[in-house]
């Protein structure tokens, strides 16, 4: 067993093939050995540490994607379509947690769920305009009125290429 | 602290652009300074140029995605999603422009120059002497000509290398003598417009049908191939058996493979395993392992098979395409097909039985395409890409207007138009998963009357030169 702090000074006891998962956590008990002193993670809450928690259980005993996983052309390529039902229902959470969890996905090094993440944010954008995208992430628009539509020429996806 | 897509740091957004589809990428970078500073980057290209492109098996450059500036990479990874996603699109509207190349003789012969970043076209014409110019592809202008005095050419080989010096090779007829030029496009100063300077020379009467860096390849009418080093004047003899029923067994083409050289003949594919070469007197003569007749065809067309950023060598393994165009054998029939042969290579257990062979004859019809439509052929040149898309011309069709033209008749009769058109398909591959051949374009052309073709399969461009000396370009 493995115990964790929080930011927010909250203590998990998580099993040692769970909490693995995170790559992070994985070479730091590798480097220190058995040990009972609790690791703090600083940049994680406790809200945040339950869900990622919760996804590492679900997929305990996966085979971590490896380093060289770009080599493999069908991995990737099924890496890049979609994300599988339990994932999705897991990630079906508020914009501030999805952000947190892709943060926290990051700094603990889970790449999985990094890539569940992103292609969550991904999908969000998904054919959407600008102003969409602005609005969907309370994004402030900081170009002037010219910039901004020298940028609209540049980047529109005509037909035209 | 509100967490929202723009504070992510560096790394995240990665992850976030990665996923993205270009379009997505490009609506999603004008939300903000910040983005639009961040999707600028060479790394985010790089990435959706390796997720969005090579491994979605879209045509795209053989260089590393890290050799380009980070504006060329932008700019050629739009591109290639455009092209990718048109050609899963039902059908493909191309974008049309046309100019004048000649002083009214017809163009004889029209390429695209892989090399120098794709940004050179050539047309062959002839008005008393043969001549070569060199266009710019994207404004369509002049860059420069060459003509050299009292010359007709007969043929040309341009360079499928994309960096080597030399361009292309042509053979020359002059009233005393027959050589083969290979020519490079140089500048004499860097501001100075190109030209054309001829860096090797070899007097033969063989035709130059195929150049690959520095190796050449020159065929005769009959049976004999020459594959010559410009660079070394090493070279290897290939023959193939001579067809005694055949007066000419013109090579239209000859590919280097893996392993093996293939020469395309008339109605015959031979294979040679990739001969050594060797100099003056030590060179021998080689002879093919296998050969294939597809019997009286229009024109035969080999296809190398599509990059992989698996496997840079690329050719291992993978099988060859066959585009074949019929002559049917009966005249009175109203259809003509397109066929697509697959060669695969030998499986492991064959290899030791036949020393150098590699792929396993004969090869096999995959897919057919029957276009209900038959005419005059003027342009047989076609061309399939390793993506498995290709172009071809259809003729204008006979049976509504060839026989009944109005300037045989003198009595005014209404003929019903036709015309001759151009068919972009896409076979089953990368490029089209729907498991059968599908025609994606049928452009008319209105009275200019074709005389060859060029296909550019990664920029998505085809050239057209016409009997009135007009060159049309299509792009995707």
């Amino acid at each position: 067993m493995v115990h964790l702090v929080t930011s927010d000074n909250v203590e998990f006891v998580v099993d040692k093939e769970v909490v693995e998962r995170s790559v992070l956590i994985k070479n730091m008990l590798e480097d220190v050995g058995e040990t009972d002193q609790s690791i703090p993670l600083a940049n994680v809450s406790s809200a945040v540490l339950r869900k990622v928690i919760e996804y590492c259980e679900h997929h305990r005993g996966e085979p971590l994607p490896s380093a060289d996983a770009d080599q493999n052309q069908d991995e990737t390529r099924k890496r890049t379509t979609d994300i599988s039902e339990w994932d999705q229902k897991f990630i079906t959470v508020d914009q501030e947690m999805l952000f947190e969890i892709i943060l926290a996905a990051n700094y603990l090094d889970i790449k999985s769920l990094l890539d569940v993440g992103c292609k969550t944010v991904a999908n969000m954008i998904k054919g959407k305009t600008p102003d969409e995208i602005r609005r969907l992430f309370n994004i402030v628009n900081d170009f002037t009125p010219e910039e901004e539509a020298q940028i609209k020429k540049e980047n529109e996806w005509a037909e035209d290429r | 602290m509100y967490l929202s897509l723009d504070s992510l740091d560096d790394d995240t957004l990665l992850g976030v652009f990665s996923a993205l589809t270009v379009p997505d990428v490009l609506n999603l970078r004008q939300t903000c300074r910040r983005l639009l500073s961040f999707s600028s980057q060479q790394i985010v290209w790089q990435n959706i140029g390796s997720s969005q492109i090579l491994q979605q098996g879209i045509p795209f450059s053989k260089k590393p995605l890290s050799s380009f500036s980070v504006r060329d990479l932008e700019e050629r990874v739009r591109r290639a999603y455009h092209l990718g996603e048109a050609w899963k699109a039902p059908s493909i509207t191309f974008r049309t422009s046309s100019f004048a190349a000649s002083r009214g003789g017809p163009i004889q012969d029209i390429h695209f120059i892989p090399g120098y970043d794709r940004k050179w076209l050539i047309t062959v014409s002839q008005g008393i002497w043969s001549m070569i110019t060199l266009w710019d592809r994207r404004d369509l202008t002049r860059v420069t000509s060459w003509s050299p005095e009292k010359a007709v050419f007969s043929n040309l080989a341009v360079n499928t290398s994309e960096d080597c010096e030399a361009t292309l090779a042509v053979s020359l007829h002059r009233y005393d003598s027959v050589v083969v030029e290979i020519l490079a496009i140089t500048s004499t100063a860097p501001d100075s417009p190109p030209g054309f300077e001829c860096v090797a020379r070899l007097n033969t009467l063989r035709q130059p049908i195929a150049m690959v860096g520095s190796l050449v390849a020159l065929a005769d009418d009959e049976a004999e191939t020459i594959i010559w080093n410009w660079k070394t004047q090493e070279y290897a003899v290939l023959q193939s058996p001579v067809e005694a029923d055949l007066w000419r067994n013109k090579c239209t083409q000859i590919v280097f493979a893996y392993k093996t050289i293939l020469v395309v003949r008339a109605r015959s594919v031979h294979a040679f395993a990739e001969p050594k070469l060797a100099s003056h007197p030590n060179t021998c003569v080689h002879y093919p392992y296998a050969q294939s007749t597809f019997g009286w065809v229009d024109g035969i067309f080999v296809s190398n098979p599509p990059f992989s950023p698996k496997d840079p060598t690329r050719m291992e393994g993978q099988p060859l395409s066959i585009l074949v165009r019929t002559k049917n054998d009966d005249p009175w029939s109203s259809t003509f097909k397109i066929q697509l042969w697959t060669l695969s290579p030998m499986t492991s257990s064959y290899q030791t039985t036949v020393d150098g062979a590699y792929y396993n004859f004969p090869p096999s019809m995959t897919k057919e395409i029957v276009t209900p439509r038959r005419g005059a052929l003027r342009c047989t040149d076609m061309v399939l890409g390793p993506y498995g898309t290709a172009v071809w011309v259809q003729p204008e069709d006979y049976s509504v207007a060839g026989l009944i033209s109005s300037n045989v008749h003198l009595q005014n009769m209404p003929v019903p138009q036709s015309h001759e058109t151009l068919v972009a398909a896409a076979f089953p591959g990368l490029l089209n998963t729907q498991g059968e051949p599908q025609v994606k374009s049928s452009w008319k052309n209105c009275g200019k009357n074709w005389t060859c073709l060029d296909y550019d399969e990664e920029r998505g461009c085809v050239a057209l030169g016409s009997a009135a000396g007009a060159v049309t370009i299509l792009d995707i």
